[in-house]
């Protein structure tokens, strides 16, 4: 094999792992991400305002300030129709299911619910194993690792 | 019994979320996908507030608004659109798990900055979430 040859290959090899890694780093950020806003919201927010009316000033500011930072980038057309649908769809049941949450909280005993909406990793796996066998495949290994960190998440919301 | 319905009717909603933003993801952007999911969640949140609790959104204070405004902006420019993106690299099975450490993060802020104590149960969960974290992620690439 030429030594371009090699060097290609070994460039294909890292693509991968890079992406890996990124992903790894995007995934990371949002979970520190979302875990201070909990810890922020947990113990100032939730005093100041109803549960809804909080988590309709705070899309609308995420919104806001995620169409400053990004309306350059967007594509001012072409825009795929399905994917709008499955955004919008996307968008709609992760606001309905936080609302659904705060309902659930407001009727029952956090020690039962807090758990209970932890297992939505659980659902996810579930769901991406009937809708999206073309896409992705879910192995044993990642049904293992969502159980033990489902697990070890009701842990912390019981005991903290 | 409702309170249970409606928990368990919630993780199902987050769990259908995450799955059509990866089906989303086939044909858009990330970051013009995670628009148009904040505006749908802002519709939607924003007639019910309109529908069920019209006068509470005159009555929150400006320290209130600032403060939302600082949940806002970690959750959602920083938080959903990272998320997304983690998706569209990893894949749903392997960005799931990494997305439920949030209380990980949570705790070691609290623990941080607002002088809780780690308990050992807590620290039980803690370990229990890494090592979920370290099998989800030490396999290989499942995406197809």
């Amino acid at each position: 094999m030429s030594a371009t040859a090699e060097r290609a290959t070994s460039a294909e090899d890292r693509a991968p792992a890079r992406r890996t890694l990124a992903g790894v780093a995007f995934g990371l950020g949002a979970a520190v991400a979302y875990g201070t806003a909990q810890v922020l919201a947990r113990h100032t927010v939730s005093d100041l305002a109803p549960p809804l009316v909080a988590t309709f000033l705070a899309l609308a500011w995420g919104t806001l300030g995620l169409f400053v930072l990004t309306a350059r980038a967007l594509p001012r057309n072409g825009y795929s129709r399905r994917g709008v649908l499955y955004f919008a769809g996307a968008g709609g049941c992760s606001a309905g299911g936080v609302l659904l949450m705060f309902q659930a909280l407001g009727r029952g005993n956090v020690v039962i619910v807090s758990p209970l909406v932890s297992t939505n990793p659980l659902f996810t796996l579930v769901l991406a194993t009937l809708l999206l066998r073309d896409i992705e495949r879910i192995t044993r290994r990642t049904v293992l690792g969502a159980l033990l960190v489902v697990a070890g998440v009701v842990v912390v919301g019981v005991t903290g | 019994m409702l309170a249970v319905a409606l928990a368990v009717t919630a993780a199902f909603a987050w769990g259908l979320s995450a799955v059509l933003v990866r089906l989303g993801l086939r044909d858009m952007p990330t970051a013009l996908g995670t628009l148009i999911s904040l505006v749908a969640g802002l519709l939607l949140t924003g007639a019910l507030v309109a529908i069920l609790q019209p006068g509470e959104l005159r009555d929150v204070s400006r320290s209130a608004v600032l403060l939302l405004a600082v949940v806002g902006v970690l959750n959602f420019p920083i938080g959903r659109l990272f998320n997304y993106m983690a998706m569209s690299r990893l894949g749903v099975g392997r960005s799931t798990p990494l997305l439920a450490s949030a209380p990980l993060f949570a705790v070691a802020v609290a623990v941080a900055f607002t002088g809780e104590e780690l308990r050992p149960a807590t620290a039980l969960g803690i370990a229990l979430i890494l090592g979920g974290l370290y099998v989800t992620l030490s396999g290989p690439q499942a995406q197809q």
